[in-house]
C-alpha cells in the first residue's frame, strides 16, 4: 500500500433493504480502501454483502436501499453524483463485469457491437476506429481472430469467450478501477485460471486497479495483494494476502481456509463452517459469528467487536485476534 | 495469448444465404404460420395488384347489369347499380387494410412508447396503466362505436376510435416485456457501463421485446380490420362514396335474399383477412416464443 491517498475509499458503508424493520442491514458498516493499481479481493459466502457492496460503489442499488457512509473515488464523493456524471464514471473510470457470462451480453446484437456502443458513449470516435479499437480489445482479452469475431452474436461464443467479452467492454476505456464480481463462479475450472492470469496482465497493461469479488480463497491465493473477509455484512478481517493465509487472525478467515480442498490432504471429506449465516431478522446479540465460532468464549456473545488493527496493518473484528497468532489454533 | 476454449466456439460461418435460410426453417415448419402466410399475402397481393386483376372501376354504374350473379363476365357479380362487386372488394380492400394498417402502425409508435415508459419506470406505470385499465374496461366494439360516433364518421376517425381501442392493449404487452426485460444481466453491465436510460430502453431493452410486439401487431391488424368492417356497417367509418368492406356488407344487407353474394363476398374476404393474419399471429408465437408451444401431434 503507498501512502498517498488511495483510488477507491470506502468509509462506514451502510446498506439497509429494509430500513426501520430491526433487520441486519445487508452491508453494515464496512471500511476499505483500493490503492491504484492494486487488487484486492473480497471475499465471504453468499449473503456477506460483498455483491451489495459492489453495487453501492457504482451506485447500482435500487432506490429503495437506504445507503449511508462514504465513497470517495480519486477524492471525489460518488454518493453526491448526479445521474449525468454517474454516466462519465460508470464504464469511463469504473468497469464492472458480472458473474453470470451466459446472460450479461444482449443477445439481439453482435459482441463488435456491443463493444463500440460502450465505446462510442464515452469518446467521440469514428465507427471505423471504434470497430478497429473494438478488435484490438479483443485481441488484449486473447480472442482469437477479432476482426471476424465482432460480428458474432453472444450464442456463438462460450462462457470463457463471453466473458473475455465482458471484460473487453469493461476494460474499453481504460477505467482506472475494475470491479469483478465472482468473475469465474459460472465457468470450469481451466477457464477460471485463464481468467484470473488474463486479468493480472490486463491490470498491468492497463494501469488498471481491480476490486475482485469471489468466495474461492484459491481465486484469493492466486491474483490477490490485499484482502478483504466478510461476514453478515460486516468486515471480519482485512490485511495483505500474506497475512490473510499464514497467520488469519479471524477464525472465520480461518475456517475459510481449512474448508478450500487440499491437493495433498487425504481426507475424503472437507472440512465445513459448521452452521450457516445468522438470520438476518434475528441476529445474535455479539459477535455474529460466535454461534459457529470453534474459539467463542462466553464474552463473545454479549459483545460485539468492532475491527480493529492486530498487527502491521492486518485487522480483525475479533475479541480474540492476539490470542490466535499463538498457536492457539483448533 | 490464444486460449483453448476458442476451440467450441463456431468454427466456420455459413453465408448469408445459409443464414437466412436456417432462419426461416423454423417458421416454413409452423403449419399455422405457413396457411396464415398464405391467406394474408393472397389479400395483400389481390390489394397491390388490383389493376392487374381487374379492369372494371368501383363506382363504375351500369344499370343493365344489376343484380349480376357470380358469371364469367362478373366473376364475382353486380350490385343493385350494376357495379362490379370484384372491383369494389378489390378496391374496398385498400380502405380497410389500409385503416388496419395506420392502426397497427399508431400502435407501434405509441404502444410501444407508453408501454416501455410504463415498464421502465415505475413511477409512470401506475399512472399510464390505470389509464390504460379504464379504456380497457369498455368492450372494444362499443368504445370504438362511441368515440366514432363522438368524433363523426370518417376514415380518420375509425382510425382514431380504434387507435383508443387497441395502444392500450398493446402498452399492456410491451409493458410487461420491458418488465422482465429490464431485470437481466444485461441491462445492469449495459449501466454499469454508463448507458443512459434512453439507451438502454432503445438498444437493450426494447429489441429483446420484439417477439411479443410482433405477435400483438398481428392481432391488431386481424382486429381492427373487423372492427373497422362494424364501424362502416354502422356507418360511423368512411363514407359510402369509398367501398369499404363493411359498407359493402352494410349496403348488401338490403338484397340478402335475391342478391347473397353482396355481403358473402366481402364476408368472405374479411374472413380471410382476420383469419390469415390471427394463423399468422399464432405461427410467431409459436416459433418466436416456444414457451407457448402447444404440443404438436
Amino acid at each position: 500500500m503507498k501512502a498517498d491517498a488511495p483510488l477507491l475509499s470506502i468509509r462506514d458503508l451502510v446498506v439497509d433493504f429494509a430500513p426501520g424493520s430491526g433487520r441486519l442491514p445487508a452491508v453494515d458498516g464496512v471500511s476499505f480502501d483500493i490503492g491504484a493499481r492494486e487488487l484486492v479481493c473480497v471475499v465471504g459466502e453468499s449473503g456477506s454483502g460483498k455483491s451489495v457492496s459492489a453495487l453501492a460503489v457504482m451506485g447500482l442499488l435500487p432506490e429503495t436501499a437506504a445507503v449511508s457512509g462514504a465513497i470517495s473515488f480519486e477524492g471525489r464523493d460518488l454518493r453526491a453524483l448526479t445521474r449525468r456524471q454517474w454516466r462519465s464514471v460508470r464504464g469511463q473510470q469504473i468497469g464492472m463485469i458480472f458473474q453470470e457470462p451466459m446472460t450479461s451480453l444482449n443477445p439481439v446484437f453482435p459482441i463488435g457491437r456491443q463493444l463500440v456502443e460502450t465505446l462510442r458513449a464515452h469518446e467521440r470516435m469514428s465507427l471505423r476506429a471504434s470497430r478497429d479499437r473494438a478488435a484490438d480489445l479483443l485481441d488484449q482479452v486473447g480472442i482469437p481472430s477479432p476482426r471476424q469475431r465482432l460480428d458474432d452474436y453472444p450464442h456463438q461464443l462460450s462462457g470463457g469467450m463471453r466473458q473475455r467479452v465482458m471484460i473487453a467492454i469493461a476494460l474499453s476505456c481504460s477505467p482506472r478501477l475494475l470491479i469483478a464480481d465472482e468473475p469465474t463462479t459460472a465457468l470450469d475450472v481451466t477457464i477460471q485460471g485463464q481468467l484470473l492470469d488474463l486479468l493480472n496482465d490486463l491490470r498491468e497493461t492497463f494501469a488498471t486497479a481491480i476490486l475482485l469479488i469471489t468466495h474461492n480463497m484459491g481465486v484469493v491465493a492466486e491474483v490477490a495483494d490485499r484482502v478483504v473477509v466478510m461476514y453478515s455484512g460486516r468486515i471480519a478481517e482485512q490485511a495483505d494476502v500474506f497475512s490473510i493465509f499464514d497467520a488469519p487472525r479471524h477464525p472465520y478467515t480461518e475456517g475459510l481456509l481449512a474448508s478450500t480442498p487440499d491437493l495433498f490432504s487425504t481426507e475424503r471429506r472437507l472440512t465445513t463452517i459448521v452452521g450457516s449465516m445468522p438470520n438476518p431478522a434475528a441476529p445474535p446479540p455479539g459477535c455474529l459469528f460466535a454461534p459457529r465460532c470453534p474459539l467463542a468464549l462466553d464474552m463473545c456473545a454479549r459483545e460485539r467487536p468492532e475491527l480493529r488493527s492486530v498487527v502491521g496493518g492486518q485487522q480483525s473484528a475479533c475479541l480474540r485476534a492476539e490470542q490466535m497468532a499463538m498457536g492457539d489454533k483448533p | 495469448m490464444a486460449a483453448p476454449d476458442m476451440l467450441d466456439t463456431v468454427g466456420e460461418r455459413p453465408g448469408a444465404l445459409a443464414r437466412v435460410r436456417a432462419g426461416a426453417a423454423p417458421f416454413l415448419r409452423n403449419r399455422a404460420f405457413v396457411t396464415g402466410a398464405v391467406l394474408f399475402g393472397f389479400i395483400v397481393f389481390a390489394t397491390a395488384a388490383t389493376p392487374l386483376l381487374t379492369d372494371a372501376a368501383p363506382n363504375e354504374l351500369s344499370i343493365r347489369d344489376r343484380f349480376q350473379p357470380p358469371s364469367l363476365q362478373f366473376l364475382l357479380g353486380t350490385d343493385n347499380l350494376g357495379r362490379d362487386m370484384l372491383a369494389r372488394v378489390l378496391y374496398g380492400a385498400r380502405l380497410s387494410l389500409g385503416i388496419g394498417l395506420s392502426v397497427v402502425l399508431i400502435n407501434a409508435l405509441l404502444g410501444v412508447a407508453l408501454g416501455a415508459l410504463a415498464g421502465y419506470y415505475s413511477r409512470l406505470d401506475d399512472i399510464l396503466m390505470r389509464i390504460a385499465d379504464a379504456l380497457m374496461a369498455f368492450p372494444a366494439v362499443l368504445l370504438a362505436i362511441g368515440i366514432a360516433a363522438a368524433l363523426g364518421p370518417s376514415a380518420v376517425t375509425a382510425v382514431v376510435a380504434l387507435s383508443v381501442v387497441y395502444v392500450p392493449r398493446t402498452a399492456r404487452v410491451v409493458r410487461s416485456s420491458v418488465l422482465v426485460v429490464r431485470e437481466l444481466d444485461f441491462v445492469q453491465a449495459a449501466r454499469a457501463g454508463g448507458a443512459t436510460d434512453l439507451r438502454i430502453l432503445r438498444r437493450h431493452v426494447l429489441p429483446n421485446c420484439l417477439a411479443p410486439l410482433i405477435v400483438q401487431l398481428s392481432f391488431v391488424f386481424a382486429y381492427a380490420v373487423l372492427s373497422e368492417a362494424v364501424l362502416s356497417f354502422l356507418g360511423l367509418g368512411a363514407p359510402p362514396t369509398v367501398p369499404s368492406w363493411g359498407i359493402l356488407i352494410s349496403e348488401g344487407r338490403a338484397y340478402l335474399r335475391e342478391a347473397p353474394w353482396l355481403t358473402i363476398v366481402p364476408g368472405i374476404a374479411i374472413a380471410i383477412t382476420a383469419l390469415g393474419l390471427n394463423l399468422l399471429g399464432d405461427g410467431l408465437r409459436d416459433v418466436l416464443d416456444p414457451r407457448m408451444k402447444v404440443e404438436q401431434g
